[in-house]
């Protein structure tokens, strides 16, 4: 029973593979505390790593999958909380005349700012993360992340520069 | 384009010490375990499986038909090259460094 929630760890794809062999290992183990971080981080890995076992090469080229990915999550949670804040903060506070004023980011240099939008971004990136390594098309889907990246990433950039100096202006 | 076995990073060991127990014949991932325990190293199967993993994505392992669940795996020929390669470099770093504490 430990044993199978043990593997079930691991992506689904991983599991395909590996699975049954990664099972009986473990059936032939006493499931110390040492063991079971080992194979936590083991699943950690592979779900951080998907190219590790079957496209790596793919993955670990300059621009691709992790540098990209991170990218996306640190910029995706800003543009969404930055717009919030924005709409909120104007909407129950005060209504700028001018357009440059509206979409000046309120707090950004407070704590408060920082601390749903870390969380945003550790959860956006783990939740892209595990998609990734579940999807079963390795290379198909590296490509598809990569303009989906890029796009996040020029988006993003734009909207948060055009935050930041608006801020510092005002 | 094949990789050289160090920038595999920390799975250099666990993927060294896979490669040596493979070199004495297939083995499946519980015998690879106790052949890096006679090494003098605990291997984790969650490291075992990620270095395996790697290994084989490689092309330096393959693994054979099993008869049950315990899959055994062999090592390719250019396992053994790069196997070669790696124990040739850590024996240079081995006299070169038993060579400096003689001279000190």
């Amino acid at each position: 029973m430990r044993t199978r929630l043990l593997v079930r760890l691991y992506p689904r794809a991983w599991r395909a593979r590996y699975g049954e062999e990664f099972a009986a290992v473990l059936a032939e183990r006493r499931l110390s505390p040492r063991t079971v971080i080992d194979v936590i981080a083991g699943a950690a890995d592979a779900h951080l790593h998907p190219g590790g076992w079957h496209h790596e090469r793919v993955a670990a080229k300059p621009g691709s999958r992790p540098v990209m990915l991170a990218t996306s999550a640190l910029l995706v949670p800003a543009f969404a909380y930055w717009l919030a804040v924005v709409i909120l903060h104007r909407t129950v506070h005060t209504w700028p005349q001018s357009a440059e004023r509206f979409f000046a980011l309120p707090g950004l240099r407070q704590a408060w700012y920082w601390g749903p939008y870390l969380a945003g971004a550790i959860a956006t990136f783990a939740l892209v993360r595990v998609r990734v390594a579940w999807e079963p098309d390795g290379l198909a889907g590296t490509i598809r992340i990569r303009v989906r990246s890029a796009y996040v990433l020029v988006l993003g950039a734009s909207i948060l520069i055009g935050a930041l100096t608006s801020d510092f202006r005002g | 384009m094949t990789r050289s076995l160090d920038e595999l990073g920390r799975f250099l060991e666990p993927a060294l010490l896979i490669l040596v127990g493979l070199a004495e014949g297939p083995k499946h991932g519980y015998a690879l375990m106790e052949s890096a325990q006679s090494q003098g190293v605990r291997l984790g199967p969650g490291t075992l499986y990620a270095a395996l993993a790697r290994l084989e994505g490689e092309g330096w392992i393959e693994a054979l038909e099993s008869t049950d669940r315990r899959r055994p795996y062999r090592l390719t020929e250019q396992g053994r090259t790069h196997l070669g390669g790696e124990l040739a470099r850590l024996r240079r770093v081995v006299r070169t460094g038993l060579r400096a504490l003689e001279a000190t």
